[in-house]
């Protein structure tokens, strides 16, 4: 029983730290939490329902198709609906809003309405500890931590990866090395939303997809970078674990009706008593005027 | 220059009349047509206008607050349990209900004024839902997640005197309208005052308001309880008017909507939420009632157009439209 | 003559910071610009490094034309700008800061060199390479500052008060390593409040006044002239 809940806690949280991760490099850079981030996951979930079912490719090669497509559309997004909003808060906020709708009818539009299963990568189980696991669930959790190091390690050890960190701590410091913002912006959109198209991939093996399905998720990553801070890549890690976790444990020996308001009275505590997140930093630099 | 003091003051005057013509327009409204699908919208635009009016109110101290929804649903719940519970009459269960939402708001927000801006959001969208959840949860008394029915509606009865029931729309859409009137123009000669002027200068920058002695804590409170105590009305009289309530009619969906709506037809004057309120309901409710999937994309579509557009909001087009109105005058004027 | 600024006005809005400004820096030399608060000297760097454009006049770096041009473009060109304000990376590791200082070189032994060139210069941080930057004291975040600046391997350099809030001490260590960094071929514009520091290293000076240069002349003759005794080195 506990290796069950460890196993899908584990699962759970490394969906949603890929998620949230992207999030919270796109917050860094741009300033602004794109709300339409949940249907590049459902972009990326249907990508690879259509390349498996209807043009019959395998499973690794659907999820890095649908990862760069996905990753593409994030590029292309934020060209058109961001770009022009730079600097502009609230209409950005109001724009990734209307973007949601609009995404998700060219969702239905283009796959249709009804859930969608894709067929199982790796039938079968494995036992773990007395646990039974579906081998599909099992075989998720390298790829998720595979691409969240890969991601970490652009992050830290590239030009760009470095750039895009810059970028989001101090963007005049960073133009003063030669740094385009313009370019930061589409790489940080670009790989956020790679990302959450590869969760998206991960997810459709193992759940039924639907247009729709962006919606509760992307308020769950919500949670996750703000608990984790809004500035930190390893922050949005733990909280993602942490709130992966709390759902898994709850679900199982309590009442997973509970989850929602647990995770509103958590993030509610958060912003108030420690705004800048778990891992500690202050925002100290984001004044009212740029948040 | 005095030519242009001219259409200044005239510009005025314009203003006063139509509102003035508006508001006897709708007066009357209900004689020119009755229908009830008429009837219907109008309400929901009242409704609706009255939700996002008070929310642009407390967007004048620059705070955006996610948790308005929530308390309108504690209007709306605390008015059907006084009437349905306790046997109330509605009219003294919508002002105590009313003042309940303003106390919740209190005790909440007091909590929140910790934070500003986009953490400020987040944090009463949190509460906002905290409280929702408290109604989905608890079936007894308040329904929960299949919510509660049978919600009485009012009545006026005062024996050899009068005695209106509202069976009919007609009845609710006059005590919409007059619920609408009353609160907009209190909010306007609020926003009109000096305590309007010191709201809005905290929006501007509140360390310097706040070091000339303004006290912010207190005066986004205040803010915040006028909206809050005038969203309970408005989730009075939608309970009382739908007889239903159900926690998902409060949920993010409707929160989402006000934003748009605010943000869409403008939030630097209060008639900002009216227009883009109107012209949403009335483009959802009669060109895309048939369109059912269709209606939020196309709304989203709409929303980002008109944000790419308009950047403040489609209340900032007759302002823009008007140097040029003017221009073409003079310049006719000149020709003759 | 590798930097002309001819003419130069820049405005805020409807208040003039700056007002028909004009003044050159040959190669190798450390020109300074001093002046009391508010006379303009940040605005003039801003203006030559792209932060601020010019509303008349023109900007001219190694016989090209530059106002106009995005700070990216002018970083490109070879002028490197620390800024008042330091706008360091907070959470970003010395060594890491220094890396991205060097964004415009892609060559990995180029980078290793002016990684060891700006460790020489300032050795201090060498030993905190691991450290990150909010942790650091003033003086260390001014030194990762100048550093920061020197990876793009700059043929000008730009330095906005350099010497704010630091001790005495420390104020004397970064006016050697200017010096340093100076022999080593750098060209410097420098802006200063202490006039005296300023006036030692320099070559040339130029004395800005409410947006207006009232004099200008070599740095040793300026130190001795009476009416910057009297307004600046509080004599």
């Amino acid at each position: 029983m506990i290796v069950q809940v460890l196993a899908n806690g584990m699962m759970l949280s490394l969906i949603y730290a890929l998620v949230a991760i992207g999030l919270t490099m796109i917050y860094g850079v741009m300033h602004i939490l794109n709300w339409a981030h949940g249907e590049f996951v459902m972009f990326g979930a249907m990508g690879a329902f259509y390349l498996m079912v209807v043009s019959k490719l395998n499973f690794a090669l659907s999820l890095v198709v649908a990862t760069i497509f996905v990753g593409l559309l994030g590029v292309i997004t934020e060209r058109i609906v961001f770009k022009p909003m730079r600097g502009l808060h609230l209409p950005s906020y109001i724009m990734s809003i209307g973007l949601v709708y609009v995404l998700q009818a060219m969702g239905s539009f283009m796959f249709g309405v009804q859930d969608k299963m894709i067929p199982t990568v790796m039938p079968g189980v494995v036992k773990i500890f007395g646990a039974i696991l579906p081998k599909s669930r099992v075989m998720l959790m390298p790829i998720a931590a595979a691409l969240t190091a890969a991601y970490y390690f652009f992050l830290q050890r590239t030009r760009y990866g470095r750039a895009i960190r810059a970028t989001s701590m101090d963007e005049v410091g960073a133009s003063l090395q030669g740094i385009s913002i313009d370019r930061c912006a589409a790489i940080a959109m670009g790989s956020g939303s790679a990302l959450a198209g590869a969760a998206g991939v991960l997810l459709a093996s193992i759940v039924k997809i639907n247009p729709f399905m962006g919606e509760a998720l992307i308020f769950k990553a919500f949670i996750i970078v703000f608990v984790g801070g809004r500035m930190s890549l390893v922050g949005t890690i733990i909280a993602a674990f942490i709130v992966g976790y709390t759902e898994s444990i709850v679900s199982v020996y309590w009442d997973p009706a509970w989850i929602p308001m647990i995770e509103m009275a958590v993030l509610a505590a958060i912003l108030i008593f420690r705004p800048g997140g778990l891992v500690g930093i202050e925002v100290k630099k984001l004044g009212a005027a740029r948040e | 220059m005095k030519g242009n003091e001219l259409t200044m003051d005239k510009f005025k005057q314009v203003k006063t009349i139509s509102i003035l013509a508006l508001i006897v327009f709708l007066f009357v409204l209900p004689g020119i047509t009755s229908s009830p699908a008429v009837m219907y919208i109008m309400i929901w635009i009242f409704l609706y206008s009255l939700v996002c009016g008070t929310f642009r109110f407390v967007t004048m101290t620059g705070d955006w607050t996610f948790a308005h929804v929530g308390i309108m649903a504690v209007g709306a719940y605390t008015s059907m349990l006084l009437t349905m519970k306790l046997g109330w009459s509605v009219w003294p269960a919508m002002v105590t209900s009313s003042i309940i939402a303003l106390a919740v708001g209190m005790v909440l927000y007091s909590l929140c004024l910790k934070t500003r801006a986009v953490t400020f959001f987040w944090v009463t969208w949190a509460f906002g839902e905290i409280i929702r959840q408290v109604f989905a949860r608890f079936k007894h008394p308040f329904g929960g997640h299949i919510g509660i029915s049978g919600i009485p509606g009012p009545t006026i009865s005062i024996p050899g005197f009068i005695e209106i029931g509202f069976e009919t729309q007609m009845s609710y859409y006059y005590l919409g309208l007059f619920l609408a009137v009353v609160i907009f123009l209190i909010m306007y000669l609020v926003e009109r005052s000096r305590v309007g002027l010191t709201l809005k200068s905290i929006d501007v920058n509140w360390e310097l308001s706040e070091s000339l002695g303004v006290n912010v804590f207190g005066y986004r409170l205040l803010a915040l309880a006028i909206g809050s105590f005038f969203v309970g009305i408005a989730g009075s009289f939608y309970a009382h008017w739908i007889h239903f309530l159900s926690p998902a009619d409060f949920g993010i969906g409707f929160g989402i909507l006000v934003l748009l709506y605010v943000v869409v037809g403008g939030h630097k004057t209060m008639w900002g939420p009216i227009i883009g309120v109107t012209i949403f309901i009335i483009l959802s409710r009669l060109v895309l009632s048939r369109l059912e999937e269709y209606l939020m994309p196309v709304l989203g579509l709409i929303l980002m157009l008109t944000l790419g557009l308009f950047r403040e909001g489609l209340e900032s087009v007759p302002r823009r439209i008007f140097p040029w109105i003017k221009a073409t005058f003079t310049r006719t004027r000149k020709e003759a | 003559m590798l930097l002309e600024v001819k003419n130069v006005t820049i405005q805020y809005g409807k208040i003039t910071a700056i007002n028909d400004v004009s003044l050159d820096v040959e190669k190798g030399e450390i020109v300074t610009l001093i002046g009391g608060n508010g006379a303009g000297k940040t605005t003039t760097l801003r203006a030559v490094c792209g932060m601020r454009q010019p509303v008349t006049g023109e900007i001219w770096f190694e016989g090209q034309r530059i106002d106009g041009l995005p700070v990216q473009k002018i970083v490109q060109l070879g002028v490197s700008h620390a800024p008042e304000g330091r706008r360091l990376f907070d959470y970003m590791t010395v060594k890491d800061t220094l890396l991205a200082g060097a964004f415009l070189q892609k060559n990995k032994n180029e980078i290793q060199r002016s990684l060891d060139r700006v460790y020489g210069h300032f050795p201090k941080l060498k030993e905190r390479s691991r450290q990150v930057a909010c942790t650091l004291s003033g003086g260390e975040q001014q030194m990762l500052t100048i550093g920061r600046a020197l990876m793009a391997n700059p043929m000008l350099l730009l330095l906005d008060e350099p010497s704010l809030g630091l001790a005495p001490l420390l104020t004397q260590e970064i006016f050697t390593i200017i010096e340093d960094i100076n022999r080593s071929g750098v060209t410097i514009v420098l802006v200063e409040q202490n006039s005296r520091m300023a006036l030692k290293v320099a070559h040339r000076a130029f004395v800005l006044e409410v947006g207006r240069i009232v004099l200008t002349g070599e740095a040793s003759r300026l130190l001795d002239d009476t009416r910057i005794k009297a307004a600046y080195l509080g004599q």
